[in-house]
């Protein structure tokens, strides 16, 4: 199991496919890995004492949970410390079938992941209100209300004094405490293989997407509430799947098991193992429920050895252990060797931009674009935009024809980026109305408006820390991947040919904007000009039909500025997209713009073509303080 | 177990007013302990699940000193006073600094090691055995209007109203407290006054240790001391500080006693599990409602 | 020790940046006593970081920063505050919680929050409005009573050297004649770095020059030279190249 991440898949380009290749990418080194270690624990399960065994089950039971906070968490960005609510759930769900039906744990294993879904979903909820931090607040206190509603519901649960559970059956069979290590080590490798799955491609990029830059996936297409909601739901299947599992393991279960305090244990297994990393939710459970058994020795200081181990790590391995040794391996370990690039200096010459241009033109379009070419216009009419009592936007209307580059300018506080992010959906429009072709804007959610053909970038690069360029650009087409989340889930067709369009037109992209060597480099690591360059490619991968960009060129050298903007628009030229510029370098908007707006203090102070502006005397006025 | 709901006015009124007066009682040890963990929120963004253990450590060391040792009253509160200050200073020093001002989740999870390490050497040092710390409280009570009114809750109620008024005149009138409270609102603004973010730091967890010690002392005074005594009221307090907006420090002491009175009203009137239910299912509705709690305001300088 | 340098900033080859990127590469600027110097240049050339770097919110990688002849670089923000440097930050950054009049209190905080009543007096007589507002939380002022509340709480800090930081951000330009006004007579000894976005107001209150672009210096002299739309606009396209 590797992070939620595709480096490794990113690193094999089309054309090299030797046999050994093929080998090694079928199955995934990662999974091979994981077998190997469950076949290790398969071997020495024999010589285990009963304890010992159940001490293994437990580490594997939590596995599974510190991992449903991988997904949730370490992806998705959302804390949930309402997880013992969803063990709970798993749990009496399982009881119930097999109190009142003839199923043995293949029934409660349905059972208890439709009911952990469905209550990860219910618990998930506040977060489309609220953020990280009271978001970690509201599902401590669902987690309150939860027990309470086991201990009221006595006849399932047995109220305070709790309630036996049936030996584990399984299709008819009756099994003892090493037949059910094997079969939560069997469940362990489904739930992680799904989740691992599910961190690749579409859905775990969305996920990290939403985490990372959330009003960048916005832009996208990416919805934030479904995406959280439905993180809560996949993470709550999980933990009731966990929970059949805990039931037979501890065999007797009471309302005080589903505590707060075992909330925050699950949360803690997914953070010091390494919340970014599906493996370290088991370096988590085998230190958080393991340790304290291997300290035995200790005596009474084994509990403060633990809890100083536990400061330790989150002050010296922030990533936890996993992220401490990924960081060692990407160190020492073979073949990672090489350091991370320095500044890299990019040729910036018109030619290059028309050669590149060239083949990338020569290139088959993506299906994705060839089904919505062409750009859209954008009309806008009398739109205000205030806030606080500032009036940032004041009456603004303007035109742009479809296919056209329109330049937008003023000096800073005119308000160019508060109506980019009008038209985005990031600020609520107080007055008038914007369209996109035909389309009304005003109903439609940041989300929605993608699939329109509205794409943009960020002046302050809203990018995907921790996320390699590709990645940005697979991010980018999120809307056109063609293949859905279950379609990854079991590695469909749909989903293999729908990620190899998807590397392909971000491997052109790449190319186009002179990133096709960094594509492996995660962000971070990049310099300001080639981080510019990275956001411009995510908003332009999936051809948008209508281009919002917001100062590409500032913080560049003027050189970097105009190659940038000129690759840009020779592209949206080619793809015939819309394009609206913001840009405080005058002479560069003068130059590739069909049509100059300059705003000063929310309104248009002029709208015609470059070189009746450039002349015009309020404008000059405005930019040079006359 | 019900209670019966019916009776004559009279009666109603009064156990109304009993449950009350209870309620502000309890929620003064909720409103002091809250503003302890509201007064981490404000200026280091961050919830410390630290603050009872720490609280129960001191208060430990009071009982230890004044009653063990036989030294008294006095000396017991100094010793877990200069406790408390070490306590703080040192959670600051080896844990806050090197951790830095980056993720709020590591610090979180990290002050959750703290509370394992605290609790269980509570109990090396002091043992797992429950103490009564005979508080010289007055005994008895007051009866105002048919509504008992307890004497040593009543000095209780009084040292919490005056440890939030100290507090309060220290953030007020202190150069120190108006640095502190300008690092508050804007970290960088106020390193440019010239306000030493580590002396912000560092005075935060040492006042917050001190009002974690004397809410552990107060809850000590009423009930017993135990290892891991004060995490119920840690939890109320913190449900308090949301309450409250976390951040805000009126809201914390607000918070608190409206908790208190809530939960006594829930004793009083209400199914047990609703009893226990309730705040939180309080703190839902007030989330979703007021997403910065009911007297915080969502601060433009705040993500 | 050389007689400019009693009272002067001088910045000799500072190398600045965030994490892994380098803002400013090798910059020299020298300002002397009661010297109003301006820092223009496009967005993102550097000028923010060049104050931040002289206030310690940002670290000098190599090159030093002396106020007076003494070291500033290496040092912590809050002890070059005390040393005398005022920065007014981008943005006003007033403490939105507090009152006008707690808002220039906090400003002494390096003075213990001693004796301010005459540095408030000053304030209010420079600016009438904030008299007005004296107890309303500044979370509530406009802008422009915002960028007189910044300006005022420098005047509490009594500086050697005042930094101010896009003064005229978001201001009518009525108003901003104001405060450049009332900014020159409230530090009319005190030398000041005026970073600028709009280059002519910045000209008619500075007398030295320097143009920033990509991080570093691309043009400098006697605002004199820079008063023609030309000049200036050559400095700004000849930072182009």
């Amino acid at each position: 199991m590797s992070a939620p991440d595709t480096r490794q898949e990113a690193a094999t380009r089309p054309g090299g496919r030797s046999p050994i290749a093929l080998l090694r990418r079928l199955p995934g080194r990662d999974v091979l890995v994981a077998l190997l270690a469950i076949l290790v624990v398969l071997a020495l399960s024999g010589s285990l004492t009963g304890y010992q065994a159940y001490v293994v089950t437990v580490v594997v039971i939590f596995t599974i949970i510190g991992a449903s906070h991988t997904l949730l968490f370490g992806a998705a960005g959302q804390p949930s410390v309402g997880h013992a609510a969803l063990l709970g759930a798993g749990v009496y769900a399982g009881i119930a079938v097999s109190r009142h039906t003839t199923f043995g744990m293949e029934g409660e294993f349905v059972a208890a992941i439709v009911v952990g879904a469905l209550i990860g979903v219910v618990i998930g909820l506040p977060s489309l209100r609220i953020g990280s931090l009271y978001l970690a607040i509201a599902t401590l206190a669902l987690c309150i209300v939860a027990q309470q509603i086991f201990f009221e519901w006595t006849d399932l649960t047995g109220g305070g004094a709790g309630t036996q559970v049936s030996p584990p059956k399984l299709f008819g069979a009756v099994y003892t405490p090493l037949g059910l290590l094997y079969t939560a080590l069997v469940v362990m490798g489904i739930a992680l293989l799904f989740a691992r799955n599910l961190l690749r491609g579409r859905q775990g990029r969305a996920w990290n997407a939403v985490r990372t830059s959330p009003l960048a996936a916005s832009s996208l297409g990416i919805s934030l509430g479904w995406q959280k909601v439905g993180a809560f739901g996949v993470s709550g299947a999980m933990v009731g799947c966990a929970g059949v599992l805990y039931a037979h393991a501890v065999n007797y279960v009471s309302p005080s098991d589903f505590s707060l305090e075992l909330s925050i244990v699950t949360l803690v297994i997914a953070i010091i193992g390494g919340q970014r990393y599906l493996w370290g939710a088991a370096l988590g459970a085998i230190f958080v429920e393991g340790l304290p058994e291997m300290l035995r020795t200790a005596g009474e200081f084994r509990y403060v050895i633990y809890g100083a181990v536990f400061v330790v790590v989150m002050i010296f391995f922030p990533e936890g252990f996993a992220g401490g040794i990924a960081a060692l391996w990407r160190r020492f370990g073979p073949r990672r060797s090489a350091p991370p690039p320095g500044p890299v200096e990019l040729e910036p010459t018109a030619t290059l931009v028309e050669a590149e241009l060239a083949r990338s033109v020569a290139a088959e379009p993506a299906p994705a674009a060839a089904a919505e070419r062409g750009g859209v216009g954008l009309t806008v009419r009398d739109v205000r935009v205030e806030f606080g009592g500032v009036t940032a936007v004041d009456g603004v209307t303007l035109d742009v024809a479809p296919g056209t580059v329109v330049g937008l300018v003023g000096p800073n506080g005119a308000g160019k980026t508060t109506l980019l992010n009008a038209v985005s959906g990031f600020v609520p429009v107080t007055g008038g109305e914007i369209r996109v072709g035909e389309h009304l804007l005003a109903p439609r959610r940041p989300a929605q408006r993608r699939a329109l053909g509205v794409g943009r970038t960020f002046q302050n690069l809203s990018l995907h820390e921790g996320m390699t360029v590709l990645e940005h650009l697979l991010i980018g087409q999120h809307a056109v991947a063609g293949y859905g989340p279950v379609g990854q889930l079991f590695r469909m067709p749909a989903y293999v040919r729908g990620e190899r369009l998807l590397r392909q037109n971000a491997l052109e992209t790449a190319e186009l904007l002179g990133l096709a060597d960094l594509v492996d480099e995660r962000v971070e690591n990049l310099a300001y000009g080639v981080q510019k360059r990275v956001d411009v490619a995510r908003a332009v991968v999936a051809r948008p039909r209508l281009l919002l960009l917001d100062e590409p060129a500032a913080g560049l050298t003027p050189d970097e500025g105009d190659d940038l903007v000129g690759r840009v628009l020779v592209h949206s030229r080619h793809v015939g997209a819309t394009v609206v510029l913001v840009e405080h370098n005058i002479e560069l908007v003068m130059r590739v713009a069909d049509r100059v707006v300059a705003l000063n203090f929310g309104r248009v102070i002029a709208d015609d073509v470059p070189d009746v502006v450039r002349r015009q005397d309020d404008f000059v006025e405005a930019y040079l303080g006359g | 177990m019900r209670q019966p709901r019916v009776g004559s006015p009279g009666v109603a009124v009064s156990t109304l007013l009993q449950a009350i007066v209870n309620g502000l009682m309890t929620g003064s040890v909720y409103a002091l302990l809250a503003l302890s963990i509201a007064l981490i929120f404000k200026t280091m963004d961050t919830v410390n699940f630290a603050t009872a253990s720490m609280g129960a450590f001191c208060a430990f060391l009071f009982f230890q000193v004044g009653t063990v040792l036989g030294l008294g009253w006095g000396a017991g509160l100094a010793v877990a006073a200069a406790g408390a200050v070490v306590l703080g200073w040192a959670v600051e020093r080896g844990i806050v600094r090197p951790l830095g001002s980056g993720d709020l989740f590591r610090l979180v999870l990290a002050t959750m090691g703290l509370d394992i390490v605290l609790n269980n050497a509570t109990q090396i040092f002091f043992g797992s055995g429950v103490q009564n710390i005979n508080a010289p409280l007055p005994s008895g009570g007051l009866n105002v209007a048919g509504v008992n009114v307890d004497l040593a809750r009543l000095v209780i109620l009084g040292v919490a109203v005056a440890g939030a008024v100290v507090l309060a005149l220290v953030l007020r009138y202190t150069n120190l407290g108006v640095g502190m409270r300008a690092y508050a609102q804007d970290p960088q603004a106020a390193t440019l006054m010239g306000v030493p973010a580590r002396t912000v730091s560092r005075w935060t967890w040492i006042i917050s240790s001190l009002l974690g010690l004397i809410a552990a002392i107060m809850v000590a005074s009423v009930s017993v001391l135990s290892v891991g005594f004060l995490q119920g009221t840690f939890i109320s307090a913190f449900t308090a500080a949301v309450l409250g907006g976390l951040s805000s420090l009126p809201g914390a002491v607000a918070g608190g006693f409206v908790l208190g009175v809530l939960e006594a009203l829930s004793i009083a009137y209400a199914p047990r599990a609703v009893t226990i239910a309730l705040p939180v299912l309080i703190i839902l509705v007030v989330l979703m409602i007021r997403p910065a709690g009911l007297f915080g305001r969502l601060s433009a300088t705040r993500a | 020790m050389a007689a400019d340098e009693s009272g002067g900033l001088s910045l000799r080859g500072v190398t600045a940046g965030y994490g892994r990127s380098t803002v400013l590469h090798g910059i020299d600027i020298e300002v002397r006593p009661g010297q109003k110097v301006a820092i223009l240049g496009p967005n993102g050339a550097g000028k923010t970081t060049v104050l931040r770097a002289v206030s310690g919110l940002v670290g000098v990688r190599s090159g030093t920063i002396t106020l007076g002849g003494a070291a500033l670089t290496g040092r912590r923000p809050d002890e070059i505050v005390k040393r005398g440097v005022a920065h007014v930050p981008q943005g006003r950054r007033v403490f939105p919680d507090f009152t006008v009049e707690e808002n220039l209190r906090a400003a002494a905080y390096s003075r213990g929050g001693r004796d301010v009543d005459d540095d408030v007096a000053r304030v209010l007589d420079a600016f009438p409005r904030l008299r007005d507002r004296f107890g309303v939380r500044a979370g509530f002022l406009s802008g422009g009573e915002q960028q007189m509340l910044a300006i005022g709480r420098a005047v509490v800090q009594r500086p050697r050297i005042v930094l101010i930081d896009e003064m005229s951000l978001g201001l009518a330009p009525i108003l901003i004649k104001e405060l450049y006004g009332r900014f020159d007579r409230l530090f009319a000894d005190v030398p000041a770095v005026i970073v600028e976005q709009n280059p002519s107001v910045a000209l008619e209150h500075c007398s030295y020059v320097y143009v920033l672009s990509n991080g570093e210096v691309k043009a400098s002299g006697p605002a004199s030279e820079f008063t023609s739309h030309e000049r200036l606009m050559q400095a700004y396209a000849g930072a182009a190249d």
